[in-house]
């Protein structure tokens, strides 16, 4: 075969393996939830499952997201500040803190550290899981792996996605208020005031809505590597294909969900 | 219910036949015995017959049914008439044992925890298990695993039972039992397929006995037509297992 005709080969496998993992995570995600709403069987005992899951996603990440949103807010605001205010228009701390935090890195720096932390241990549970033979024998328990295993995980993380962005985004605002009030002798009300008028409920929502699509598809992508692992030596190889994965899905939904509401 | 048909199965994995062109008929509550070597796709062939690996080509019937053409839904139900005893034992790791064990009551029946725990102390005390089922799989031995492990695949009393390796990695005491186990569920008349490495085993047991070399049956018959075959290759694995 001559250099053309490997080329064109090269392309189409390529090609041909994008479209097997595209078509697998958005059929993971499309699928464990149908299968969930579809069939009740097993629902309190995956109710339970999903408590688990948002407990892990959630709550064990609220220190280091805490940590990262208050480090932000302060930053935001220092930054900001005495520009604005050299240029009589510290009323616009409002819609830098909005831009900034509440549409772009809220969402974005959550759904970073939920991949660092959840995704990765859920790549490396599932692929354990699989190299051990449990996925297997879960099904043939007759217990569709769909449901109880996808599932809940998807929805542990978008849940916990969606809290955890809210809450960045509650802390950035006290951080950038506590450096307002040392630095400028800016008064809450005032500061409120400011955030009041810049923050929309679009904005609020555009928020919510990458966080959670955010955690959709980080969930997904990491899920689907994990069962892609059928060797111990796959294992950490899997889970750094969903890392990567995940991050090259982070920007392009970002992209995308932007274009999307402020075009 | 039911026989299993596997019919010209062939099964690849990187371009190289795992199961090459395999047939082969159980029937209803026979108890067939696949011997081999490592690596002859014993594991394999038991889980295509129980569909949790996938087929290049050929069919797999059970009941006249081929399990390969069920839709997701069939094939859950397929595997909840057959139980599998893994070999590595395959316990859920992040459950209790007992989560393990519950795991079939809480997900098909709505049963009481104490009917589902009723059910599960009686299949704890037939095998003689006695360590704290509140705790993770992991404080368990290697025999205790396959116990909990033999309980999980058997308490909801499937037709079909698939036991790979039973009694690799096991110490005289565990495998004794386990043999017992094996023995009382043969009396029971379940159609049971059975992959083992153990020769005498799998003689003094199974009805039928199918060698398994690279993927392919060289000779299955009556445990008395394999122990007197003249064919070559039959006579040399028996001498050296």
């Amino acid at each position: 075969m001559n250099f053309i005709g490997r080329l064109y080969n090269n392309f189409l496998t390529s090609v041909n393996l994008k479209i097997k993992y595209y078509g697998g995570v958005a059929a993971l995600i499309f699928y464990s939830i149908k299968d969930y709403f579809t069939d009740r069987k097993g629902r309190k005992r995956i109710n339970r499952i999903i408590v688990m899951q948002v407990y892990f996603t959630g709550n064990m990440a609220l220190k280091i997201i805490g940590l990262a949103a208050l480090s932000l807010g302060i930053v935001t605001v220092l930054e900001s500040y005495y520009i604005l205010s050299n240029y009589g228009v510290l009323k616009q701390v409002g819609d830098i803190i909005n831009i900034v935090i509440i549409r772009e890195l809220g969402p974005f720096f959550t759904a970073f550290i939920i991949l660092s932390r959840s995704a990765t241990a859920i790549s490396a549970e599932i692929g354990t899981m699989m190299v051990n033979d449990e996925i297997n024998a879960l099904e043939m328990l007759g217990i569709n792996s769909l449901k109880f295993i996808v599932f809940p995980r998807i929805a542990g993380m978008v849940i916990a996605g969606v809290f955890l962005t809210i809450y960045f985004n509650a802390i950035s605002l006290i951080g950038g208020f506590l450096v307002g009030s040392i630095i400028g002798d800016l008064s809450f009300d005032t500061y409120i005031n400011y955030i009041i008028n810049s923050i929309t409920f679009l904005d609020v929502l555009m928020s919510i809505l990458k966080s959670a699509v955010f955690s959709l598809f980080i969930s997904g992508i990491a899920i689907y590597y994990g069962f892609q692992a059928f060797e111990v030596t796959q294992i950490p190889q899997v889970t750094t294909k969903a890392v990567v994965s995940s991050i090259f899905a982070l920007f392009i939904i970002d992209i995308l969900l932007s274009l999307i509401f402020y075009l | 219910m039911g026989s299993i048909y596997i019919k010209d199965v062939t099964m690849k994995y990187a371009n190289a036949s795992v199961i090459d062109n395999l047939t082969e008929r159980i029937s209803d509550g026979e108890f067939y015995a696949i011997l081999g070597i490592s690596g002859s796709g014993k594991t394999t062939l038991l889980k295509i017959a129980a569909g949790l690996s996938l087929i290049t080509s050929g069919v797999v019937e059970v009941d006249g049914k081929n399990i390969f053409k069920y839709s997701q839904k069939q094939m859950l139900d397929y595997h909840r008439c057959c139980g599998f005893v893994f070999q590595n034992s395959a316990l859920i790791s992040n459950m209790s044992i007992y989560e393990n064990l519950s795991l079939y009551y809480n997900y098909h029946t709505d049963l009481s925890e104490k009917d589902i725990y009723q059910k599960i102390k009686k299949y704890l005390d037939y095998v003689g298990f006695d360590n704290d089922i509140s705790q993770r799989p992991n404080i368990l031995s290697t025999g205790e695993k396959m116990l909990i492990n033999i309980i999980r695949a058997v308490s909801h009393e499937p037709d079909f039972i698939f036991w790979d390796s039973p009694l690799s990695n096991l110490d005289t005491h565990y495998q004794n039992r386990i043999r017992k186990i094996i023995m009382d569920f043969k009396n029971q008349k379940k159609t049971m397929i059975m992959a083992t490495g153990d020769t005498d085993f799998a003689f003094s047991i199974a009805d039928r006995i199918g060698i398994l070399k690279k993927g392919k049956i060289i000779e299955s018959g009556t445990t008395e037509e394999i122990k007197n075959s003249k064919y070559s290759m039959t006579r040399e694995f028996i001498e050296n297992n």
